[in-house]
């Protein structure tokens, strides 16, 4: 079977140099906002486990059937889906550059705006860590939200790291379209 | 016959008339100059050309050396005959640099008679003791001798009345009939005196006392020089002023104080002009003032009288009047020459050239500079050639033609008033146009053997008529020798070509260069001076060979035996050569004498020189005469550490030492002892004589025992005996007979053949103090079998086995347990495949043999050790965070045993951190390990990292599908950005990175120019 070209130009081609930016401010929301629920919901889970029970009414073991592996399943499955997303988020620029159509001017913009946002970045890095250290959202973050948390924790790392091959891939991408539709080749 | 006596007598009678007057000649005085302590010294005049009597004594006691108008001279002189003071008075003027006849203006002699001085009228003086004294009168220009005459002798030993500086007088009588009063200055006039052309004058130095009697708070006296007009008032500002008091601290008792008014610099005074001398007086009070003049030297002599004035005490309105009686004199410095300079050529300088340029300068002022000659003495002391046409230069160049020759030379400058000077000193300088021949015999030609720093010898010969400095230059350095010694001794370098150099007085210079070789050149070598016997004493040597030659053998002479040795490496024509020999035993204190024997490749043999190496017998004992301690043994009760009673338990410990040359393994020597009962605690073993840098083997076998205590064994095995380390304290642990179990312990190797002659080292667990101890070490038989004495009571042991220092197998955190403790049926079965640590994870540095161990998850560092001899070590551990300080300890840990383990937890305050380990061994760094402690790629994300590496490995190439190098690129990219991601721990590094990027770059560019299809 011979194998066909891709047909660029029948996909959208429609890349947006701000990508690296957006993923910026979606994966601190995304980890602020998971994180922030596994402490509502373990918060939660904990009072509710407590509350006082009755010769009647069992709280607690009604809390331990329904809320607490809801919990647990959380706790284990929320962080790994914080990361999976900023990483497929991440993935999901570097394949989009590739694909794009973009006039050569295209990537002197987009490096201008990755190193804007390497700059944002440690702002934002530097406000998470401290939001962090606060006591009462240690465990759930620092613990927990584990592999997130290291991501925001070097997100001047990791912008730059995407930034650096999403500029590669966009490059791939004009030689390709300066080749009559050509890969790398 | 009667007219013959006749005459005779008329020859005695004229013979005894003649005497008299030949005695009273003076032709047959001398005189002799004695300095002594005096200042000007004595002379003492004796007839009969110094072998008859003395006739008499001067001494010169005062004289002006430096005056200017008015000069002196005052002398002692004792007659021991009648005659006059002197017989004449004559002077002598430096003009030119040479004394001529001169009359001076006016001179006289004084005699001291009843403490006055009289005029001496040239009469005869009878024998006896005269003061004297000359005076005479000269221009202040002027340097005059006088020279007077004594009895037919010139005294021109004496000081002369030298030339001074210039003064104008200002006489005191001129202020009669002035006031002196409170607040109403005083005030006098003088001129400067005859002057040259553009000439000025200076005054300095000059003093006046002033004082006033009175008191009160504002008293202030001053003086000052101002320009004067025709009337003789100040006009203009003062030249200069001077308050040497201001405020009322003049006591008013004692009256008249005094208090000195300085002008302490220069003042230029201008030709013509009439200036005036101004004191001055305020004080409160209206008080009775009085001054006093004085000025420095000049004015001594005279006072200050007060001719008129008030009674002492306070009289308001009274008016005081003093007056100097003698001149006061201001000293006037003009038309100096100073500073007359010989530029070149220097001070006994030379010249090769027999025409030699003089350069010559004078300071004149504020005269000008008229003429500057050259004085030398080619052919007599004498103006050579005088430069009149300076142009306003201080300087001048004057060029003279001399044959090969010393001479002495300077410089006359005159100023336009006539006025010349010299240079303070002459210079001497040396014409040689021919440069020294130099003969250099020795170092030459090809020497068979010598060494670095070793001797040689230079000869030479120097042939020059004005010898100056001599030379060699060896080795880039420069050395200087006495030309005519001929000969000297060259400190050896590395160097085989040396210059010798020679110059003469007249700066010619000449060298000879001489080269010269070894057959063998030892430069460096490497033994030690004093040995003890049986030890292995190693020689090394580092030679070079002549070029073409080579070195085929190499022999050590020692004590008159050949020992080979052996070539270890040759770069070009440098050899490293050594031999290791046992020194012989011997029964006292031996100085042998060893040398090398060269062999050359064309069969000749040289020999070093020979040196001697001192050896030193030594004996062992039990501490009881020798003191130097190899090895204490104490022993301790097992469970409690604490140190046996040996009477309570009749304990003993039996000792075996054996010590062993390394070299042939020769025994050197034995020591068997028994210490027990009172005695039985300890037990120490102890040589006669440190070591210095002799190392032996020694094995050592204890036994120890006692009432209520099995026996047990402690060997230590191929111990290598040294001075630093042969104070060891070793505890032994004897095991309480209710507490032991008695296990047959069996070795087998990987191959599971009993192992012979291995020590087990049992240490045992002590819980409460976190460590391992060696509390016992067996040595296993034929059969690869040992007894061991355990604990069974809740002990952990760590078992190591080990032979000849190695480690053969471990086996740590053992649980012991008797099969069948009622038969004693207690076996423990090991083999070295069953090692709980395997034997890579081993490493042996400076006999300690470890394994480390890191728990991250327990944030625990362990370090498990065993002395590669038995022997017990201090062995610690010092963690520290790592960073640039590295100074700030994280834990550590110590234990001085033969082996155990070492553990440091890293507190979790520290974090994630990277920390520094370093273990030591009686005091010796071992080893640095570093640990992290920080989070893994898997801690932060789990498999779900792994996930996304094969998503990323799987999505990446699969854009390049069409192309197979596409698809590899895309694995390469993947990779890379798996790693730059962090989730996966692989090389993130900036080096590995670049490589990567490099590599994909290739690839990517490769692919735009074939232009190939995704």
């Amino acid at each position: 079977m011979k194998l066909r070209k891709i047909q660029i130009r029948e996909m959208n081609k429609k890349g947006s140099a701000i990508d690296i930016l957006v993923w910026m401010v979606i994966a601190i929301g995304i980890i602020m906002f998971f994180g922030l629920m596994l402490y509502m919901w373990n918060k939660m889970t904990d009072v509710m486990v407590n509350l006082p029970s009755t010769s009647k009414v069992n709280i607690s073991d009604a809390v331990s059937k329904t809320f607490v592996p809801v919990n647990t399943a959380q706790n284990t499955w929320i962080p790994i889906l914080g990361y999976v997303m900023l990483f497929s988020m991440a993935l999901s620029i570097l394949f989009s550059n590739f694909l794009v159509k973009a006039h050569p001017a295209f990537l002197i913009v987009y490096v201008l705006i990755t190193i804007g946002a390497i700059i944002a970045s440690v702002y934002l890095s530097n406000y998470y860590e401290t939001f962090i250290q606060n006591p009462e959202f240690a465990e759930s973050f620092q613990t927990r939200m584990k592999g997130g948390t290291f991501i925001i924790l070097n997100l001047p790392y990791f912008v730059t790291v995407i930034g650096l091959f999403g500029a590669i891939f966009l490059l791939m991408g004009i030689l390709r379209d300066r080749g009559a539709g050509g890969g790398i080749g | 016959m009667k007219r013959l006596y006749i005459l005779y007598i008329l020859l005695i009678i004229g013979i005894l008339l003649v005497i008299p007057s030949v005695s009273s000649f003076e032709f047959d005085n001398t005189k002799n100059f004695n300095k002594g302590n005096l200042e000007y010294g004595k002379i003492e005049i004796i007839n009969a050309f110094g072998l008859g009597s003395t006739l008499a004594e001067i001494t010169l006691d005062k004289n002006t050396d430096v005056c200017t108008y008015d000069c002196s001279a005052e002398g002692t002189t004792t007659l021991y005959i009648e005659r006059k003071l002197f017989n004449g008075l004559r002077f002598e003027k430096l003009t030119n640099g040479k004394w001529i006849e001169w009359n001076i203006k006016d001179y006289k002699i004084y005699i001291l008679e009843k403490g006055s001085w009289v005029l001496y009228k040239n009469q005869e003086l009878n024998k006896g003791t005269y003061k004297w004294k000359i005076t005479g009168e000269k221009e202040w220009y002027e340097s005059v001798d006088w020279l007077a005459n004594l009895l037919g002798v010139e005294l021109d030993d004496w000081a002369i009345w030298g030339a001074t500086t210039r003064y104008e007088y200002f006489t005191g009588e001129d202020n009669d009939g002035d006031e002196v009063q409170s607040g109403i200055g005083w005030f006098q006039t003088f001129t400067v005196g005859e002057v040259g052309i553009n000439e000025s004058f200076y005054i300095e130095n000059l003093t006046i006392k002033g004082g006033y009697q009175g008191s009160g708070n504002t008293e202030s006296i001053w003086a000052s020089i101002f320009a004067t007009n025709s009337t003789g008032g100040p006009t203009g500002n003062p030249l200069v002023i001077s308050y040497p008091k201001s405020g009322g601290d003049f006591p008013a008792s004692p009256a008249y104080s005094l208090s000195n008014i300085s002008f302490p610099k220069t003042y230029e005074l201008q030709k013509g002009t009439q200036y005036g001398l101004y004191l001055n007086c305020s004080g409160g009070g209206g008080n009775g003032v009085i001054y006093r003049l004085n000025s420095s030297n000049e004015y001594s002599g005279g006072e200050i009288i007060r001719t008129s004035g008030c009674a002492d005490g306070i009289n308001p309105g009274c008016t005081e009047e003093w007056r100097p009686t003698k001149d006061i004199i201001f000293e006037i410095f003009g038309a100096t020459l100073s500073n007359v300079s010989l530029n070149s050529p220097v001070d006994n300088g030379g010249s090769t050239l027999s025409e030699v340029e003089f350069n010559c300068s004078a300071d004149v002022s504020p005269s000008i500079l008229s003429n500057i000659s050259l004085w030398h003495n080619n052919t007599a002391w004498d103006i050579n050639e005088t430069n009149s046409t300076l142009g306003g230069f201080n300087s001048t160049l004057i060029n003279t033609t001399f044959p090969d020759g010393i001479y002495v030379w300077n410089c006359e400058a005159c100023a336009d008033t006539g006025v010349c000077s010299f240079a303070t000193n002459n210079y001497t300088l040396t014409v040689d146009g021919t440069p020294p021949k130099i003969d250099l015999d020795n170092p030459s030609g090809t020497y068979n053997y010598s060494f670095l720093l070793g001797n040689l010898t230079i000869n030479w010969s120097v042939t020059e008529t004005n010898p100056g400095a001599c030379w060699y230059e060896y080795n880039m350095t420069n050395f200087t020798v006495n030309c005519d010694d001929n000969n000297a001794t060259l400190t050896l370098g590395y160097g085989k070509e040396l210059i010798f150099w020679a110059n003469d007085s007249g700066g010619g210079v000449s060298s000879n260069t001489t080269t010269w070789d070894y057959n063998v050149f030892k430069f460096e070598d490497s033994y030690n001076l004093n040995t003890t016997e049986g030890n292995a004493e190693t020689f090394t040597a580092n030679v070079s060979i002549l070029n073409g030659r080579q070195l085929s053998e190499i022999d050590l002479i020692y004590n008159n035996t050949v020992f080979p040795g052996t070539i270890d490496s040759r770069t070009d024509q440098n050899y490293s050569v050594s031999t290791t020999i046992t020194i012989p035993n011997i029964a006292s204190y031996t100085n042998f004498t060893w040398h090398w024997n060269y062999t050359l490749d064309n069969g000749e043999k040289i020999s070093s020189l020979s040196t001697n190496q001192s050896a030193t017998h030594l004996s062992i004992d039990d501490c009881s005469t020798n003191t130097y301690v190899i090895v204490n043994f104490t022993l301790r009760d097992e469970e409690t550490t604490d140190i046996i009673n040996s009477s309570t338990y009749n304990s003993s410990i039996e000792v075996d030492v054996d010590i062993f040359s390394i070299s042939n393994g020769e025994q050197i020597l034995n020591y068997s002892g028994e210490k027990r009962n009172d005695s039985g605690q300890y037990h120490g073993v102890c040589l006669s004589t440190a070591l210095g840098n002799s190392v032996y083997r020694m094995d050592v076998e204890t036994r120890y025992s006692g009432d209520d205590y099995v026996s047990e064994f402690y060997h230590i095995q191929n111990y290598s005996l040294s001075e630093s380390n042969m104070h060891q304290n070793i505890s032994l642990y004897g095991l309480l007979s209710a507490d032991s179990t008695e296990f047959l312990i069996t070795f087998k190797n990987s191959r599971f053949l009993h192992v012979k002659g291995a020590l087990i080292d049992i240490t045992r667990r002590y819980v409460d103090e976190g460590l391992f101890r060696t509390i016992e070490i067996p040595k296993t038989d034929i059969s690869g079998q040992a007894i061991g004495h355990f604990d069974l009571n809740g002990v952990k042991y760590t078992i190591i086995i080990s032979k000849e220092g190695e480690i053969l197998a471990t086996f740590d955190d053992v649980a012991v347990i008797c099969q069948d403790s009622i038969i004693g049926d207690c076996d423990i079965n090991l083999n070295a495949g069953s090692t709980t640590i395997p034997f890579e994870s081993w490493n042996e540095v400076g006999g300690l043999t470890y394994t480390t161990s890191f728990n991250k998850t327990q944030r625990k560092i362990t370090i498990i050790f065993t002395s590669a001899d038995g022997a017990a070590k201090t062995v610690s551990v010092n963690t520290t965070k790592f960073d640039r300080f590295g100074n700030q300890t994280v834990c550590a840990d110590q234990l001085t045993s033969s082996s155990g383990t070492l553990t440091c937890e890293i507190p979790i305050g520290f974090g994630n951190i990277t920390t520094t380990s370093k273990l030591w061994s009686n005091g010796k760094l071992i080893t640095t390990i570093n640990h992290n402690f920080g989070d893994t790629p898997f801690d932060n994300f789990g498999l779900g990292g792994y996930v996304f590496l094969i998503l990323l490995l799987l999505s990446i190439p699969l854009m390049f599908i069409s192309s197979p190098v596409g698809v590899v690129f895309g694995v390469i990219i993947g990779l890379i950005l798996g790693s730059l991601l962090l989730i996966y721990e692989g090389g993130v590094g900036v080096g590995a990175f670049i490589i990567w990027a490099l590599i994909a770059g290739g690839i990517i560019i490769w692919k735009i120019n074939h232009k190939g299809d995704i």
